[in-house]
């Protein structure tokens, strides 16, 4: 009887010791993560007040920047111990781990008309952030409510992606390639400090924008290959033009490049995957563009084959496409109502009123349909940044001069995700 | 003056030498993507090492003989277990049973290279029987394996290999084998025709020859699980009622019909330079036998017929306007 006490407390003490190291960690490093927020937050505001004042120099503005910098690399380490250590709940540490990067994505973004590579630095963090709720179905932090409002020239901020939207309209000029290399052997033919990073220019392209960083974190990624069992990743934040990587030595064809050729739409993001093919590499792109699955939803599992056959999902004009698209819309509304039960109606303007809900739920419905009828649905690089287009002009139409909601965002997502 | 310019010439001389010409040979010849002034083709080399018959010591004790050829990868020790798998795998399929062991195990630890002795195998299969399948042990003799450059590896690999049971008893109650060499090396020449038919940009034919109109057979999901022949339906960026057909190659290179510039070879993501999309739910598999026998397309004809049309490609994407 006495032996099973003590086994009893010999399994239960360490177990209660981990649990209670677990929540002073908890406790130590997340107030920690949030004092550092804090610091982030005024030293933005000051950095906005030097840089616009007549005497600054560029010496303090970067003091500035490396102070920040120390910040968000504090707040980075303590989110990586904290995922680590397999600390249960990560959405705050996430959350004020991804501020801080807008944050200095945002002070890269106020300086980047002086140093034009700084467009390009801001669209890494920029990245970075919104990267860290990838697979994932939690609303990306730059869509939430801000602890503490944030002050940009003379007016207050809620939301870091009003701020984006008011002043990182040049991130948009960018797209996101995420490069994954796989397959690489020990007897892959690579000469990686002989490969050169390029990009297809025009005479008429007078490009305001940098693509400095992207080379040596190419070469990184490459110089990982091997010691990473054939597999490595990395990404890179390019401006709109098409790319290519060459081998400075190799007397290749100048065709060869076409095999590592790249090729960046705005706004967009890319899933490149590179793989040696003969004595080089080719990268090509993942297809990730799916169709609405809606046209299931109104036609059934009726598959539409390869070949120049006809999408009944993309017909327009005659009766029976005019009764397709109808159905169609109704279908969307029945979307749109399941989904509303999943957000905080309420929040989203005003629509107790059953009239108004139901006015509401068609104008979602038919946004979201005409969206699907651009290259926009098929080019947007996430379905958060989808849902807040979308929104923006469903509160246009619905309530304009009002911030758009952020239920409204979490709505429109999961209409998207449906369809 | 003279005298520089004949020492300009002789280090150009040199350099081309040295330089330029073993370039050439590695390079694939665009005009010809299967012509090569130094090497013949696997498929080549395999007809002509089949025609070799079974000697008579081994006819007699009941063995069959089966091919088995690998241009893949880029060593001779996987491609020389590839060749022997595949000439193992053909004797099973000849014989109408299935294997015990797992056969990969077997090769990787004691792999058969050319220039060592591990020439002979021993391993169980499962003969059917009318109730339960009785195991059987099988042996496995190589006779020949050879290291041959071809236009599709300079480290290709050829193998003849005999196998029977290694009890009479076990034979006697066995099916009766048929005597296919190789079924791979038939695929093979199928496969050869259809690249040569794409190098001619023929789409239609090739949309007959690989069937992939008629009911799919398999759907695959993702582009990890495409292999040579798959189709795929691609749409037009702005038009996406426009439905175009293409045909996955390997490598993530594929061949598809576009709306202004004909049959076009690009790889993945190409496609936008056409304004077209790929639609991933769209993939679909009208010819298993390629799968079956883990066909794949030599890297080498893929970068040559890659190549072969690259100039002719637009340099960037189409303007479809920025997305805010």
């Amino acid at each position: 009887m006495r032996s099973r006490f003590w086994w009893f407390w010999l399994l239960l003490v360490p177990g209660m010791f981990a649990s209670a190291q677990g929540q002073s960690l908890d406790r130590i490093l997340i107030p920690q993560m949030e004092r550092y927020e804090n610091d982030i937050q005024n030293t933005y505001r000051e950095y906005q007040k030097i840089y616009y004042e007549k005497k600054s120099s560029l010496a303090e503005l970067r003091a500035f920047e490396d102070i920040i910098s120390i910040y968000v690399a504090q707040i980075l380490e303590i989110y990586e111990t904290l995922s680590l250590s397999g600390f249960g709940n990560l959405d705050r540490p996430r959350d004020i781990a991804a501020r801080a990067l807008i944050y200095r994505s945002l002070i890269y973004l106020e300086k980047a008309p002086l140093n034009l590579e700084y467009y390009e630095k801001a669209c890494y963090d920029y990245y970075r952030a919104l990267a860290m709720f990838d697979d994932s179905d939690a609303i990306p932090a730059i869509f939430k409510k801000l602890p503490n409002s944030v002050l940009v020239g003379a007016k207050e901020y809620n939301r870091l992606i009003d701020v984006i939207d008011f002043k990182g309209s040049d991130l948009y000029a960018f797209g996101k390639v995420n490069l994954y290399l796989r397959n690489f052997k020990i007897t892959t033919n690579l000469d990686i400090d002989e490969m050169e990073f390029m990009r297809v220019s025009s005479p008429s392209d007078k490009m305001k924008y940098t693509y400095l960083l992207a080379e040596d974190r190419i070469k990184d990624a490459f110089k990982n290959v091997l010691a990473n069992d054939g597999r490595s990743s990395t990404f890179l934040a390019l401006p709109e033009g098409s790319y290519f990587i060459k081998s400075k030595t190799k007397g290749r064809t100048s065709r060869y490049v076409y095999l590592s050729a790249l090729y960046i739409r705005a706004n967009q993001q890319h899933n490149y995957f590179v793989e040696p093919l003969v004595n080089w590499f080719i990268m090509y792109e993942s297809p990730a563009t799916q169709k609405p699955r809606l046209a299931r939803l109104v036609f059934g599992e009726k598959s539409t084959g390869a070949g120049n056959g006809k999408d009944p999902l993309y017909s327009k004009g005659g009766n029976k496409d005019k009764k397709i698209e109808m159905e169609k819309l109704i279908k969307l509304t029945e979307v749109v109502n399941s989904a509303l039960d999943r957000v905080a109606a309420d929040q989203i303007f005003n629509i107790k009123d059953p009239w108004i809900r139901n006015k509401f739920t068609n104008t979602v419905a038919e946004v979201i349909n005409a969206h699907i009828h651009t290259p926009n649905y098929h080019n947007c690089w996430s379905r958060w940044m989808l849902s807040w287009i979308i929104s923006k002009e469903i509160t246009s139409k619905f309530s304009p001069e009002t911030e758009v909601p952020t239920e409204l965002i979490k709505l429109v997502y999961y209409c998207l995700k449906e369809i | 003056m003279k005298r520089n310019q004949k020492s300009i010439f002789t280090w150009s001389l040199l350099f081309f030498i040295f330089e330029a010409l073993p370039l050439l040979g590695q390079s694939a010849n665009l005009d010809n993507c299967w012509k090569s002034q130094r090497y013949t083709t696997m498929l080549d080399t395999m007809l002509s090492v089949m025609l070799k018959p079974i000697e008579d010591v081994y006819q007699q004790h009941d063995f069959i003989q089966t091919f088995g050829c690998a241009y893949e990868e880029d060593d001779i020790e996987q491609n020389s277990i590839r060749a022997v798998y595949r000439a193992i795998i053909q004797s099973i399929r000849n014989r109408k049973v299935s294997l015990r062991d797992d056969l990969d195990t077997i090769l990787e630890s004691q792999p058969p290279r050319p220039d060592n002795l591990t020439r002979e195998y021993s391993m169980y299969v499962n003969i059917p029987t009318q109730g339960e399948p009785k195991a059987a042990r099988y042996e496995i003799k190589i006779l020949d394996l050879e290291a041959v450059p071809t236009i599709e590896s300079e480290k290709a690999v050829w193998t003849r290999i005999v196998t029977r049971y290694a009890y009479k008893e076990d034979f006697n109650i066995a099916p009766i084998a048929d005597q296919n060499p190789s079924e791979f090396v038939k695929i093979m020449g199928e496969a050869q025709q259809i690249l040569k038919t794409l190098e001619r940009r023929k789409f239609n034919k090739l949309r007959k020859v690989l069937n992939i109109d008629s009911e799919a057979t398999m759907f695959p999901q993702s582009i990890d699980e495409l292999i040579f022949g798959d189709s795929m339906t691609l749409f037009d960026e702005l038009n996406p009622d426009n439905n175009y057909a293409g045909i996955y190659l390997g490598k993530g290179i594929f061949t598809c019909e576009t709306p202004n510039h004909g049959v076009v070879i690009c790889k993945f993501g190409e496609e936008r330079l056409y304004q077209l999309r790929i639609d991933a739910n769209s993939f679909r598999r009208t010819t298993p036998l390629y799968a079956e026998l883990n066909y794949q397309a030599p890297e080498v004809i893929l970068e040559c017929l890659f190549l072969k049309y690259a100039h002719e490609k637009p340099k960037s994407l189409p303007t479809l306007g920025v997305i805010r």
